[in-house]
């Protein structure tokens, strides 16, 4: 009896409550799942009349096989697609859900689950930022970022970009993607003919007209980061830089990615060499990256435009002594190879009228030249 | 892996239990006093919220999925829970004494732990598999381990700080414990860029 | 006892939130805003006074040695029912409330007076205690939840106040804030009662109410 007290009479009442409590909650689920069905179906479809109002009757069609994409419903009365598609933002993956209608327009878009931060990032979330986008075709030109939420609003417009991708393959037309001028265009602006010619050791090399050529390179930047980086290095018919750009790369967003803005890139123009840029600091392996990229693009381009290293007319005394004409500066360079000198190689022309700088150009080169015939 | 690392880190710094999701408040203001029975409580929360999370997930997706008995979920988890709590104090007692001795005292308190039974919900609610689901219950447990060792390390100094009257005991704990949560906000967005 | 005093009991005297500092997971959690706050009070309230109830009534039937199994598995069942009835009736509180909803179960005030009130009282005097309670419970979150939304935030049941809604202090409205804006109630509540309000001093496990479900471990366990 003992025994039935201490054990059979609890487990009995303990598995009795189990059954009374799942029959109860068995009846209730019975009552309540149409409701909680309706409920789902009637909150997802009110969510996409949202950013489709001309939207009824939403199906869902198969999103399966396209990238980034969470799901595609179709207006069933023909209004359009509500597709939702995701990118990697601030706190995460961030969705986003648009509505696209029949003729490729944006009729709204809205900020699903994300985990942006309080008042910054989830500020893509507002009609201030998103209304922005109403009326947009795929190009989404003239979409603004906001300040301060750099990356939760271009990881907002990368989604909205993926969703007008997956729309294209859905509804079985062509989408243009967002114009991007390409990096070359972005060195030499004002040239059209851009040839592509072969170069040994770069990614590739253009000829760009007759302004220079952009030679690619590929490398390393953040060590971290996914892929390597392309860099663009344009060189002018002077053997000087005209201008770097980046390619594809997957430096970090906002990071990384500042060693590679046209702002940090323009110090590199008219120069040489990547010498006496200075890095970004918070993005140095990627400033180091672009600058060995430029270097050994800059090894590379006396291939392309021929060695522009001035000719020097070296002329060396029996006593040692010499005298170099280099362009149109003439340098006398004594016995020490010091130099001695530094007239108008026109003996009517005045030295003052040739610029300073070709000047010290002319000095370094000569004694460059001295140095060599002494070597040799 | 990578995807593991990240589920990882987010449940211990920028998701962590106790400082930003409010799960185990109580467990976390009462036990962090001491730093060794902290540790104590931390490492038997572990051990139960791996347990529950091996036992829950395919019970939920090989039982209650197929038998559309999503909604008994709650009664099923909290059972096996309790359960699971008692055979492992049963057999810690029995086989492992000196384990029992350490981590024992604190098992019976952790039924009524909510961070076990938010892991495990929050596992099925976020359709992690099996090993995320592991791998995120495994990141909770230590998030809270950390959670309980810094601010047992807060308390010995709050408790014999000069505070005005009315903040002593329980409010200047609790504005401690707001700090420690300010700091944790820092992580946020810093993991995904971590394993980039 | 007087029936008033123990229905007010729980909204003053022993507020299981302010006064006996319980139930702080959800106080903390879901008081970002003061519909989730009052959402939560009144879920809880309902499984509240049903689980006294029901608890009550078979308090004679249930073995001592099983009773925190059984009252765990009671309170499930209706934290179930709330959760099916909210999502079919009321996805969006539903959706705020998340994962706390089902947290309901371990709350330690729903444990805590079956433990400590239902098992020892009559139906009647039980449903009282859970109305007290929860309406107890129900208020300070929405407390919690009003301070929150209005400086957190700066609007009220999402309506903007004027002056507050362009420069709140957002961390309010955050994790931290929660710790925060609590620790100051109490603080103020101390303050203006002389120290004699909040009964909880400190934390530790003899306040905890449902420490006799942690049996007799608790004795080295929680407040050594």
């Amino acid at each position: 009896m003992k025994a039935v007290k201490e054990f059979v009479v609890p487990a009995a009442v303990l598995t009795a409550i189990c059954l009374v409590v799942s029959g109860a909650l068995a009846g209730t689920y019975q009552l309540t799942e149409p409701v909680i069905e309706a409920a789902k179906r009637a909150e997802a479809d009110a969510s996409r009349v949202v950013v489709l109002p001309d939207g009824k009757n939403f199906e869902e069609v198969s999103a399966s096989g396209l990238d980034n994409i969470v799901d595609a419903y179709k207006a069933g009365n023909g209004a359009g697609y509500v597709i939702t598609g995701k990118a990697k933002g601030y706190g995460g993956d961030l969705q986003v859900m648009a509505g696209i209608s029949s003729d490729g327009k944006i009729t709204g878009v809205k900020l699903m689950d994300n985990n942006e931060t309080q008042g910054i990032g989830s500020k893509t979330g507002e009609a201030s930022y998103t209304d922005q986008y109403k009326g947009k075709d795929s190009t989404l030109d003239g979409v603004t970022t906001i300040s301060g939420a750099t990356v939760s609003s271009k990881a907002f417009e990368s989604a909205v970009n993926t969703i007008f991708q997956a729309y294209g393959s859905l509804a079985g037309v062509e989408v243009a993607g967002p114009e991007v001028t390409p990096p070359e265009t972005i060195i030499f602006p004002d040239v059209t003919d851009f040839t592509e010619v072969a170069l040994d050791g770069a990614k590739k090399a253009i000829k760009a007209g007759d302004a220079g050529y952009v030679i690619v390179m590929e490398g390393q930047g953040y060590s971290h980061a996914a892929g390597p980086m392309e860099i663009y290095v344009g060189v002018g018919m002077d053997g000087k830089i005209a201008g770097v750009a980046a390619g594809a790369n997957s430096e970090t967003a906002g990071i990384g990615s500042q060693a590679l803005e046209p702002d940090y890139l323009k110090a590199y123009i008219g120069k040489t060499s990547p010498d006496g840029i200075d890095n970004i600091s918070g993005a140095t392996e990627t400033s180091v990256g672009v600058k060995k990229l430029v270097r050994a693009a800059m090894e590379l381009a006396p291939a392309l435009i021929g060695d522009t290293t001035p000719k020097v007319d070296l002329t060396v005394a029996e006593d040692g002594s010499a005298s170099a004409v280099i362009g149109a500066v003439r340098v006398e360079i004594d016995a020490a190879g010091k130099v001695a000198g530094v007239t108008a190689a026109d003996e009517t022309a005045d030295l003052a009228s040739i610029a300073p700088e070709e000047v010290k150009e002319a000095m370094d080169n000569a004694l460059a030249a001295y140095n060599a015939s002494k070597g040799a | 892996m990578k995807e593991m690392l990240i589920i990882l880190f987010t449940a211990i710094l920028v998701e962590n239990y106790v400082l930003m999701k409010f799960l185990a408040i109580c467990s976390f203001l009462g036990v962090s006093k001491k730093l060794d029975a902290a540790v104590g409580m931390s490492f038997a929360v572990i051990f139960v919220m791996l347990m529950a999370t091996a036992a829950t997930w395919p019970i939920f997706y090989y039982i209650l999925d197929p038998m559309e008995l999503g909604y008994m979920q709650t009664v099923i988890f909290i059972l096996v829970i309790a359960a699971l709590v008692q055979l492992v104090e049963m057999i810690l007692k029995k086989f492992v004494p000196p384990l029992y001795r350490s981590l024992g005292v604190f098992l019976p308190l952790i039924t009524t732990n909510c961070a076990i039974l938010g892991a495990v919900v929050l596992n099925i609610t976020k359709t992690y598999t099996f090993s995320q689901s592991m791998v995120n219950s495994l990141g909770a447990g230590l998030g809270y381990l950390l959670a309980m060792v810094l601010f047992s390390g807060v308390r010995s100094r709050v408790d014999t700080a000069d505070v005005p009257e009315c903040f002593k005991g329980i409010p200047i704990t609790l504005v401690a414990a707001a700090i420690m949560s300010v700091s944790f906000m820092g992580f946020t967005g810093m993991v995904e860029n971590l394993f980039k | 006892m007087n029936k008033l005093k123990i229905l007010v009991n729980g909204i003053i005297k022993e507020n299981p939130v302010l006064v006996l500092v319980l139930g702080t997971c959800p106080a903390l959690a879901v008081t970002n805003s003061t519909i989730n706050g009052v959402g939560m009070g009144l879920a809880a309230t309902f499984v509240l006074i049903c689980s006294n109830v029901v608890i009550s009534l078979l308090k004679k039937a249930i073995p001592d040695k099983v009773r925190i199994p059984c009252y765990i598995v009671i309170i499930a069942g209706f934290v179930t029912i709330v959760q099916l009835m909210l999502q079919a009736y009321m996805k969006s509180l539903y959706d705020a409330l998340g994962i706390f909803l089902s947290l309901i179960v371990v709350n330690c005030v729903i444990l805590g007076r079956a433990e400590m009130f239902a098992n020892k009282n009559s139906v009647f005097d039980s449903f009282l205690d859970g109305v007290g309670m929860g309406i107890g419970f129900t208020l300070a979150l929405f407390l919690m939840g009003a301070l929150r939304e209005i400086f957190g935030v700066g609007t009220f049941c999402n309506i903007p106040i004027p002056g507050l809604s362009s420069e709140p202090i957002a961390i309010l409205a955050q994790a931290p804030g929660g710790f925060f804006v609590y620790g100051f109630i109490i603080a103020i509540l101390n303050k203006v009662s002389n120290g004699k309000a909040v009964k909880r001093k400190s934390f530790d496990c003899e306040s905890c109410p449902s420490h006799a479900g942690c049996s007799g471990a608790l004795k080295g366990g929680c407040g050594r």
